[in-house]
């Protein structure tokens, strides 16, 4: 299940990130500005980012596999581009230079799919998945991280963190990423496909899986892989809010180091109001720190 | 110890077992065999847990029948 991180590279090109290096410029040159590529390198400069390896990776095990899955739903799908980022605390300038490089000077990575198809309207890149270390800062706790291992030119390498998978509405949404997130970490295999994912849901003919799941089906997903949980729904019986708060519930299972998944409803001018959209999270761990922007944009 | 407190013990032993792991407990006696006292420990708040943790089981239950559909970015 490791095969698509562990993959040698067709080439791979080195990236001072100091100054003038504009992240900026850079995820909108290569990545048509998406914000989830921006995000990774905001974590990897506040991690203290020095050098970035670019490296154009085949598609391999479970992403070669996602490919199949996305053809077999739009016939004139192509995966246009995969790339694998890392990003290093040292400061190199060529490839020959990586040799001493250690699990330590390695930030994190970021893999990143282009798909392309017509008949769906897409042609964007989106991240596949991607770990950060945890900042070091003593106000925040995720319990029993795991190790993963990535190829990174030709050497592996092992980063603990959690993983962070972006939906592509076209065979994932938001709760097939929430659960590849949490099942990776628990699994004996060490990941999920999206295509198990989408086989244990049992999606109903002529529905896509970039529609998203239901309830149901991530429960089904869930048993089948054996995994033991609880499931609340809040709008079944409004006074379970009250007796059992979804922090308090949450909680036990980032505590116990399992994890959570939070679904919660979409509200704000662009959603309809009648039916509003719902998105579903993974929880792995707390903080407390006013670490993102909102806090202080509200206080200010 | 009076009957009364006996039917206490055995009602906390089978409370207990249904929440503790037998292998746990092999090792437990491999490890410390007869060095161990019992310790009796009231359960203050058994019927306060047992209700919170009965309605949590009821309310996944009825989870199952739940519609709601997760799609959005």
């Amino acid at each position: 299940m490791n095969r698509h991180r562990l993959v040698l590279p067709q080439n791979l090109k080195v990236q001072p990130a100091i100054a003038p290096f504009s992240s900026f410029r850079f995820v909108e040159k290569h990545f048509i500005g998406i914000n989830s590529a921006r995000r990774c390198f905001s974590l990897a400069r506040s991690l203290g980012m020095q050098t970035i390896t670019i490296e154009e990776i085949p598609c391999r095990g479970i992403i070669a596999d996602e490919n199949d899955e996305i053809s077999a739903y739009f016939t004139d799908y192509k995966c246009e581009g995969l790339i694998r980022l890392g990003f290093w605390g040292k400061s190199f300038n060529r490839s020959n230079q990586m040799k001493p490089l250690t699990d330590n000077d390695l930030i994190g990575y970021a893999i990143l799919k282009h798909d392309v198809s017509v008949s769906a309207n897409c042609n964007r890149w989106h991240v596949f998945e991607a770990i950060f270390k945890k900042y070091p800062h003593p106000h925040n706790c995720i319990p029993d991280s795991k190790a993963y291992k990535v190829m990174i030119g030709k050497k592996h390498y092992s980063i603990r963190g959690v993983l962070y998978c972006q939906q592509n509405a076209l065979n994932k949404a938001c709760a097939h990423v929430a659960l590849r997130s949490l099942l990776s970490k628990h699994l004996p295999q060490g990941d999920i496909s999206f295509r198990r994912i989408n086989d244990l849901a049992k999606i109903e003919s002529g529905k896509k899986p970039g529609d998203g799941l239901t309830a149901e089906q991530i429960r089904s997903v869930l048993d089948g892989c054996g995994i033991r949980y609880r499931d609340i729904d809040y709008t079944l019986d409004e006074n379970l809010r009250i007796t059992h708060p979804y922090q308090k519930f949450l909680y036990a299972g980032v505590e116990s180091g399992a994890g959570a998944l939070l679904g919660f409803h979409l509200s704000g001018p662009l959603v309809p109001a009648a039916e509003p959209p719902r998105h579903i999270i993974p929880f792995f761990g707390h903080t407390f720190n006013k670490d993102t922007w909102v806090p202080d944009a509200e206080l200010s | 110890m009076t009957k009364r407190n006996d039917a206490i013990n055995n009602e906390q032993k089978k409370s207990q077992a249904k929440f503790s792991s037998p292998n746990i407990a092999k090792e437990m006696k491999k490890k410390f065999g007869n060095k161990t006292e019992t310790v009796t420990v009231t359960m203050k708040y058994q019927k306060q847990v047992g209700a919170f943790v009965k309605k949590i089981e009821k309310a996944h239950k009825n989870a199952g029948k739940s519609k709601l559909i997760f799609t959005s970015s």
